[in-house]
Formats: structure tokens, sequence, C-alpha cells
């Protein structure tokens, strides 16, 4: 039983489809890019798999739950219980502090936690950066206590939105550095939306968008042979 | 319509609906819906014997008796709630390892449960409306006038579950506030004085009162205050401020709030169970639904604390200003003359108060009463008047009152004739002694207003 | 966590907070001065008819046209002392008889119209029907009433009220014209009450300066009474035989004033309270202009509230995206709006009452002439309004903020 379905979803905007029409499953486990260039709807189908928006038709399966008839309370709870997202920009509150960042996703989920959310930024590299705001740190440093936030609720299923859209190479092979110990050591499903050709060579399989359609899903050891 | 009686029926039908829907909502949440059922059992059987009650010697049962009932049951539920919570933090009080889940146990205590809430208000209320019935000259009326009340009552409650159905209560009561939202649902519903008195607040309030001043009574008994003048002057000065109706007051609405307290105590600060989770997201997941569940059962009881205070304040001054009603001293008739010590170690007339006597004559009881004026006189009247019946007098701040009809009787004119005031009794007051010819009482007491005693009119 | 945020997010747009707090300060402000005022209006009213003292009021019955056009008509004060042989005599335990007429005072180089009227301080009256005496007059009615100087003896002397003797300058002492006669004003007298703006003098020289002999214009009665209950304002006509016994025998201030009416000829004898209560008709009007404009007051804060916290909250809507993105449900966003709500409600409650002291106390003394009495009572009332003031006006930017569509937002934030 793969841990997300999504059976042939469309998605229409006032003016535009988004998503004509998208099936596509990922096993647990499993660490799916999907690539496409700006507008190929490959955001929109990310917002909807982590129930930030909802599709006009179709059905998206996680963990045996049909998402799209979830009421929106009930959605808040699937995906503080079940989702970690990254995106590309940091999206941190600026006058709260790193640690505080973090202890807001603890708040939304159950309750906040101060000595384990430093734990988790510790794990990512930001133990000496505990106390500092936003606006103190850099690029990379600001994604990694995204990164964090992320997973301080254990989610089941990880979310990147171009996580180092915003990043140069050195801090976004930092971020992939990280991603690729949590998939390889701790198992998490990743999905990651990119346009970025170095970024998709790393996980296991590629989708690859255009006009609101999947045209290819491919692993990623065959694109780089 | 007869209003005292359609409030009354109004009064109980909302306590029953209000009883009904958290004691439904609760068994809701705790899946015993079937439970309901003995409760409904218990309410048809409270009103079968209250209505039987009808059928008792009248006078076996006076209103008096059935309000200290109520206030018992009141105080039995206080003490229930008190012990589910005990219960509920960890110690088996109730049933040793033995469980009430069973069907017919958790009916039988449901039933008796209901019986025990429902039987004393039913019983007090048939009693007012009874006597009631009696004051208007007219049964059926008061009655009907009680049966719609109730009627109203059950169409209001209807109406609002067809709007809305507040069964979500249920999570705001575990088994300890349950049992303190009927203690509650008593207090302030509990009365049976009509209008003047709904709730059973001033009567708790005066039993409290009571108790406290007889504690401290007792308390400075025993510690035997000294006999020096001075000393003891200055001492009990001191003690005054204990025996004041504002000290009393305080501790005892403290004491009524201790219970209450106690809850919050538990809800909020008692030590949570560290939970049992794969993960530090579960484990805090269990923590926040656990202390949710008890910041909501700390709720119910907030709101009670609230109510509690300011009922009481509003209530205050009912309770503080109460009349004196002092206990005849016995006298005895000694050759045609009836002598009245000025003072001695039981009483000092001089001292502004109002003092009684009793003196038996052929098996009736003639009251005296004798008081000091402002001029320094005394005023020896029979403790009656004309008109009412002889219920006498008491007396409230520096005034005397008729106790049957409340009216204020200016101290400066009592043993002066007419009005509602006492028969006075000419009399000879000395230094040592006021003496009363036995023939003037007996004169003046054939002016006495033959009817018995209010309580004995009904 | 919860007052983390909302204390971090205060500092973060102290601007807008202070915004907030103002316009609650200031719509409370004006709700707690004007509560203040009207509460003390109502006061100053009916400081004359306090019931404490004097209960009763009997006053000539005012029947027909000619009564309304200005002809006045009096009491006889012979009648006074047959209040002592009614059935509630012992009762009765003061009675103040007055003449109120006007008068021409000159003083000090002053020369003004002034109500002088006429009264008994403390007299004896024999009984009717008995031996003995019993005292009437202003001191068993009004024992609190303050005299500085002495009571006057003889029928030159006279007292002035506190007010009128400020405004013509008059001490203790001082010789006056009265209607040009020489009079000595013995003392000053302080009652709180209207009174203190009128001159007093013995009843009967007045009656016969003013040609009035034997007659009163109003007598004023105290007297024990049983409290008024629901018993009370039953017609007796309804009564059954048992509750006719009952209402006989109990000394409402109505069944008193009924029997004060019958010994007065031509007199309508009221208790104080139904006095107060026409009275009172009156202020209800003015009330009803004051609760309109409390009631405005607060709208405008309430809408002051919510649009500021829009505003703030357009600024925000980053913020409130990333709390659902990251599962805040409604009743969290809810919680997060309302208690910043009820922490500037708090805030603006208190700043507003302590603005109000201000306020009333300089329209107490613009319109009144004194301070008006601040009361703490209207604390508690000032900021719990406040809180449901400006938790009314989160309604609007809750409503906002839980319409927020999270995607869109994350995602088009670049």
């Amino acid at each position: 039983m793969p841990l997300i379905t999504v059976n042939s979803i469309i998605k229409e905007y006032e003016t535009a489809h988004a998503l004509r029409g998208v099936s596509m499953e990922v096993k647990k486990g499993e660490w799916v890019n999907i690539m496409g260039a700006s507008g190929s709807g490959k955001s929109t189908l990310l917002n909807i798999i982590g129930g930030l928006d909802s599709a006009t038709s179709g059905d998206v399966i996680i963990d045996s739950v049909n998402i799209e008839k979830l009421s929106e309370d009930e959605l808040a709870v699937f995906r503080r219980e079940k989702i970690g997202i990254i995106f590309q920009q940091a999206h941190l509150i600026p006058y709260l502090t790193a640690v505080e960042n973090v202890m807001i996703a603890q708040y939304f989920h159950s309750m906040a936690d101060e000595s384990e959310a430093k734990e988790a930024l510790q794990r990512v590299g930001l133990g000496q950066r505990l106390s500092h705001r936003p606006s103190q740190l850099s690029g990379g440093e600001q994604q990694r206590i995204c990164i964090a936030r992320a997973l301080i609720n254990s989610p089941e299923l990880l979310l990147a939105d171009e996580p180092t859209g915003n990043l140069d190479r050195e801090n976004t092979k930092m971020i992939l550095e990280l991603l690729k110990k949590l998939h390889s050591e701790d198992h998490f499903t990743i999905v990651l939306v990119t346009h970025d050709h170095f970024v998709s060579t790393h996980g296991d399989r590629i989708l690859t968008m255009e006009d609101g359609h999947i045209i290819r899903d491919e692993p990623v050891n065959d694109l780089r042979s | 319509m007869i209003f005292e009686a359609k409030l009354i029926g109004f009064k109980e039908g909302i306590k029953i609906c209000l009883v009904w829907l958290v004691l439904y909502s609760y068994l809701l949440s705790k899946e015993r819906k079937e439970l309901i059922k003995p409760f409904y059992a218990g309410l048809a059987l409270s009103a079968a014997a209250a209505f039987l009650s009808l059928l008792l010697p009248a006078g076996l049962i006076s209103k008096d008796d059935a309000g200290n009932i109520i206030s018992m049951s009141f105080a039995a539920f206080l003490i229930l709630s008190g012990a589910a919570l005990y219960h509920a933090s960890g110690v088996n009080l109730f049933f040793g390892k033995g469980d009430v889940r069973s069907g017919a146990s958790a009916g039988i205590l449901v039933i008796s449960g209901s019986l025990l809430f429902f039987l004393p208000d039913f019983a007090g209320s048939v009693l007012y409306l009874q006597g009631l019935a009696i004051l208007k000259d007219d049964l059926l009326m008061t009655w009907a006038s009680a049966c719609a009340g109730l009627l109203i009552a059950g169409i209001v409650f209807f109406s609002f579950m067809k709007f809305y159905k507040p069964y979500r209560l249920g999570s705001f009561f575990g088994l300890p506030q349950l049992f303190l939202f009927l203690s509650m649902a008593k207090l302030f519903g509990g009365g049976i004085k009509g209008i003047s008195e709904l709730s059973l607040i001033p009567s708790v309030q005066r039993g409290f009162m009571k108790f406290i001043h007889d504690f401290i009574h007792q308390t400075f008994v025993l510690l035997l205050v000294p006999d020096h003048p001075i000393l003891k002057k200055t001492a009990w000065d001191f003690i005054g401020i204990f025996f004041g109706a504002g000290f009393a007051s305080a501790v005892s609405l403290l004491l009524l709030l201790s219970l209450p307290a106690l809850f919050i105590r538990h809800s909020l600060f008692y030590p949570l169970p560290e939970p049992q989770g794969d993960t530090n997201a579960s484990r805090r997941r269990i923590w926040a639904l656990m202390l949710s569940d008890r910041r909501k059962k700390a709720l119910p009881v907030m709101v009670f604390m609230v109510f509690i205070v300011a009922a009481w304040f509003s209530y205050g001054g009912e309770a503080v200003s109460k009349i004196y009603k002092p206990q005849p001293r016995p006298l005895a008739a000694d050759g045609g003359i009836v002598r009245i010590p000025v003072k001695d170690p039981a009483g000092d007339i001089m001292d502004g108060r109002l003092h009684k006597f009793s003196l038996f004559h052929e098996g009736e009881v003639i009251r005296i009463m004798a008081v000091r004026r402002s001029d320094d006189s005394v005023s020896v009247c029979l403790d009656a008047c004309e008109i009412c019946p002889p219920d006498g007098y008491g007396q409230r701040d520096d005034h005397l009152v008729c106790v049957y009809c409340g009216t204020p009787i200016a101290v400066d004119s009592v043993g002066e004739p007419g009005g509602c005031n006492p028969i006075p009794l000419s009399a000879d007051v000395g230094e040592r002694f006021i003496t009363i010819e036995m023939s003037e009482i007996l004169k003046k007491w054939s002016f006495v207003n033959s009817v018995k005693t209010s309580e004995g009119v009904k | 966590m919860l007052l983390n945020i909302i204390g971090r997010s205060f500092l973060n747009q102290k601007k807008s907070m202070a915004l907030m707090t103002a316009s609650i300060a200031v719509g409370t402000a004006l709700v707690a001065s004007l509560i203040t005022v009207s509460l003390d209006v109502a006061a100053k009213v009916s400081k004359e008819l306090r019931s404490f003292g004097a209960n009763i009021l009997v006053e000539p019955k005012v029947e027909g046209l000619a009564d309304i056009s200005g002809h006045k008509r009096y009491l006889r004060s012979e009648d006074i002392a047959k209040l002592k042989a009614i059935f509630w005599r012992h009762n009765i335990v003061g009675i103040a008889p007055f003449l109120k007429s006007d008068a021409v005072l000159s003083a000090g180089g002053k020369e003004g119209g002034v109500t002088l009227a006429g009264a008994w301080y403390e007299k004896e009256i024999p009984l009717p029907g008995e031996a003995g005496n019993f005292t009437a007059g202003i001191k068993t009615v009004y024992s609190w009433w303050e005299i500085k100087g002495r009571w006057p003896q003889g029928k030159d002397e006279i007292i002035a009220g506190v007010s009128a003797a400020t405004q013509y300058s008059i001490s203790p002492g001082d010789s006056i014209l009265l209607d040009g006669r020489r009079v000595t004003v013995s003392g000053t007298l302080e009652t709180g009450g209207p009174e203190d703006g009128w001159m007093f003098m013995d009843l009967a020289p007045l009656q016969e300066v003013k040609g009035l002999d034997g007659k009163v214009s109003r007598v004023l009665v105290s007297a024990l009474t049983t409290p008024m209950d629901d018993f009370a304002y039953k017609d007796p006509e309804s009564m059954s035989i048992s509750e006719y016994e009952k209402w006989y025998c109990t000394g409402y201030v109505t069944s008193i004033a009924k029997q004060a009416e019958e010994v007065f000829e031509g007199s309508s004898a009221r208790p104080i309270w139904q006095v107060a209560a026409t009275e009172g008709k009156v202020l209800e009007k003015i009330s009803l202009l004051i609760y309109l404009l409390c009631a405005s007051a607060l709208a405008a804060s309430a809408i002051g509230v919510s649009t500021t916290m829009i505003m703030s909250l357009l600024r925000r809507v980053e913020e409130i995206a990333l709390m659902k993105a990251l599962g805040a449900d409604r009743w969290r966003i809810i919680t997060l709006f309302l208690a910043e709500g009820i922490l500037i409600g708090i805030a603006g409650g208190l700043f507003g009452y302590l603005f109000s002291i201000g306020v009333s106390e300089y329209i107490g003394l613009k319109v009144f002439d004194s301070g008006l009495q601040q009361r703490a009572v209207l604390l508690p009332i000032a900021i719990g309004s406040a809180i449901v003031i400006s938790a009314a006006g989160t309604v609007l930017p809750i409503r906002r903020a839980l319409s927020i569509r999270p995607g869109i937002i994350l995602k088009g934030a670049r």
C-alpha cells in the first residue's frame, strides 16, 4: 500500500488550469523529486498533497485517508500530525527566536517543549544560535531552522518546495546532505519540488511535469547514467 | 393563575431539565446512555412519594424541617463530590476493588441518587404549595398554576433543545464535577419558601455562620479567658471581632469555597502520569490531551465558584441582619405576684436588649417581655399584640420587630397600647425586681388573639 | 507559548497596539464618565427625598386647572398633631412641616431672589387626646443636617443654606435684609441637598408675615415601616381572609401614607420612593440619551479596534498562513486574536477609567459646580465592557484570518 496515492486530480484557478488530471503514487520511505518549468503545476501538486490547498476534483489518499474529504479543522489535524513542510523561503516568524520558531510548531501540534526544540536545533547544527532572531541568521541557517521545525512533530511525510531555491551551492549541499541523512537513516518519505537538476540527482525517483500533466516518471539512477 | 405557585413549578421544572441535560451529557460521554432510564424511575418515584407525603398528618413535617432536609441533601452531594474527587485522585474509596460498571448496581445507584436529589425538593415544594392553597383558599388554582409553571419550564427547555443540543457538556464533567453540579443545583434552586427564598443560600449561610459562631464560642470558653476586669474587657473586645457578622460570613464563604478550590488545585496542579509513546511528538500529544481534559473539567468548577461568591454577597445582608429572638426564661407566680429580677447572672434588663420570660398557667405558656427605653425606664409587656397571631417580637438594630408581620416598633413606644405594639402590662419597676400582679397578666392575656401561632394556623 | 507569541507580536507592532488601546481607552473613558455623571445626577436629585429620614411626603392635592396655572394650595398645620392619633401612631417617629415662599434677600451689597422656608426646628406638641407631648420638627426628620453656628431663637433669627451663604457672603452673626426686614443669621446649614440654597426661619412668624396663618406647604413624615415585599403591592380588595388579616397588621409605608392622607384635609400623601420614581421618569429620558451616547462611543471603539487589527492582520498574513500550515486549527487562530483583543481591552479599560476620573471631574465642575463622587465599582465595569468591546472588534479580523488560504500565500510570497 503506497503512502500517497494521487488519483486524477484537477485543479482549476479562475483563469487557468493548474493541474489537468494528475495521478501518482509514493511508497513509504521513498524520495520523489518533482521537476518542471515554473507554471507547470508542481507546487500546486505539492500544496494539495500537503493539505494546504484543495483540488477541484479527484482524490488524494494519504495513509489511507482521503484528505480531499476532510473538513478544515480535520485538515489542520492532518497537517500537524502527518506533514512537515519546508518552503523556498524559510517563513520564520521575525519576532521569535530560533528556538521559539521551532516551539511554535510544537504548540500548534500539542504543547511547547523547549528542551526538545533545542535538541532538534542542535541536530541540524544550530546549537550555538538558539536565541538568535531570523534576521541575525544566514539563509542557510534559516532553512535549517525550517527543517528542524518541519521534523519536530515526527511527521510521516516531508514536503519540500524548492528548499534550496534561495541558497548558494554551499548551503544547498548542506541542506541536501541533511535531507539525505533523514532519508537514509530515519527513513523519511520525501517529496521535493525543484527545477534544479543538481538537486534532483538526489533521491529515488523524478517526476517531470509540464502544463499540468506528469509527462515522465523515471528513477534517479537512469538519469545519472 | 397564582404567581407564587407558578414560580415554584417553573423552578422545579427548570431544575429537572438542567439535571437531566448534565446527567445525559455525562452518560453520553461515558457511553452509558442506558443509565438514564433509572434516572427517570427515580424522578417518578420522587414525585409519587412527594404526593404521598400529603397523606401524612398535617404538621408532622414543617416547612422548616423540609428546608433542613434539603440542606442536608445539599451537604450530602457536596460530600459525595469531595469523596469522588478523592477517589479520582487514586484512592479507591467507594467499592474497594470492585467496579460499579455492572448494569444492576449502577442502575440502583442512579435511582437512589435521583431519589436523594429530587425527593426532598419535591416534598418541600408540595408542602409549600399545600400551605399556599390554604392561604389562597383555592386548592385547584394553586395546583393548576404549579403545573402550568412546570409545563412552561418544559416547553422552554424543549424548544431550546430543538435549536441546540449541548451534549458536548459531557466533556466538562467527571463524576466529582457531576456531584458538585448537583449540590450547586440544590444550593441555587433548593429553597422552597416561595419568592422570598428561592435558593438555599440564606439558610446555608445561617447554618455556616451559626456553626462558626458556636465553634469560636466553644474555643474561647475552653481557653477560659481570665476573669480580671481589664484583661477581660480588652480580651473580649478582641474576641468580639470573631463574633462579628462580617467575619463569620467571610469564614463561612471560605469554608464553602474550599472544596471547589480543591477541585481547581487537583485539576491544574496534580501531577499528570508520564505519558507513553514512541516519539516525543506522540508523548506531547497525549500530555496535551490530558491537560486540556483537566482544564475543561476545572471550568464548571470555576463557574460555580463565581456563582457562589456572587450569590453570597447578594444575599449577604439577609443573613446578617437577622432578627434577635432571645430564649424566654421561665418565671413562676408566687402568691399572685410575678417577680422578675432586674439583674441576675442570666441577664441584665438594663442592657438595652430584648428580654423574654415564660410563665406556665393552666397548660398555657404566657410570654412576657421587658426592654429598656432610651429614657432608662423599663417597659413590660406581653410578648404578643391584639392583632397578629402571638408569635411575639424580636429585635433588629435599634427597634423591635413583630415576628409575624415584620412591622418595626420603635423601642420608645413600647409600653403604649395600640397599633402593632405589644400589649403593655402595668408593672412596678424597682431597684432589684420588677413585680407584676398575676391578675393583671391574666386580664391582658385574654385580649391576645385566640388563634394559635402562625405555624399552627396552616 | 500563547502568551509568548502575543507578547512578542505586541512588541513587534507597538504602533497599532497603542492605537487600539487608545481607541478602547477613549471609548471607555467617555462611558465611565457618563455613568459617573448620570449616577451623580440621580443621587443629587434624590438626595432631597432620601429614604432615610423622611419616607412619606404629604402635599396639597393638585386638582383642576387652577392649580396648574399657579394657584397655590396649602395644608392646615392644625392637622399635624392628628398624625399621632392614627393606628400607626407609634411608628411615626418624625414630623417636619414646611412653608415654602419666595423672598428678596439683600446682603453685602448684593440683592436677589431666594427660597425662604418656614419650619419647626424642634417643637413640643401636645398629644391629641392623651397626656404628654411629642417632638416634631426638622431635627426629628433630618438628624444629619449640620449647622455651623446655632439654631435660631426667636422670630428675628434665621439660618442660611451653605450655598446661599457663599453666594451672598453671609456668615453666622451677620445681619441681612429679607423682604426689607432686618434679620440675624444665627448659623449656616449644610444638607448636601437643594436646601443648601434656601433660607430657613421659624414657621409661625413666616406664616404671619405672608398672611398664611395655619398653613403649610408640605409635611415630611418619618415612619418606621415594614420593608415593601411582593405582598405589599397587592390590592386589598382581591385578598383572601387570611391574607387580608396579615396585610391589615403590616405597617407598609403605603398603608401608613394612606392613613396620613386621611388626616390632612385636601392632601395627597405619597411614600417618598414613589415621588422619587416620578422624578426618575425625567431622569430616565436623560439616561436614554446617555445610553445612546455610550453605545455609539463603544461602537466607535469597536470599529477602531476592528480596522486597526485588520490593518495589522494584512501585515501578518504570511504569519497566519504559516501557523495554518503548521497545523493550527480554527480554534487556535481564534484564541490568538481573541487573547490579543482581551489584553488590549484590559489595558484600554484601565487607562479609560483613569482618564474618566479627570473627565468627569471636569464635567462636574463645569456643569454642577462641584466635584463628582468617583466610584471604584466602575473600574471592573470599565474593564469588563472594554474587554467585551475589544473582543467584539476582533470578530471581523478573525473572520479574515480564518479565510486565509495558506498554500497560495506561502508560495506566492517570493
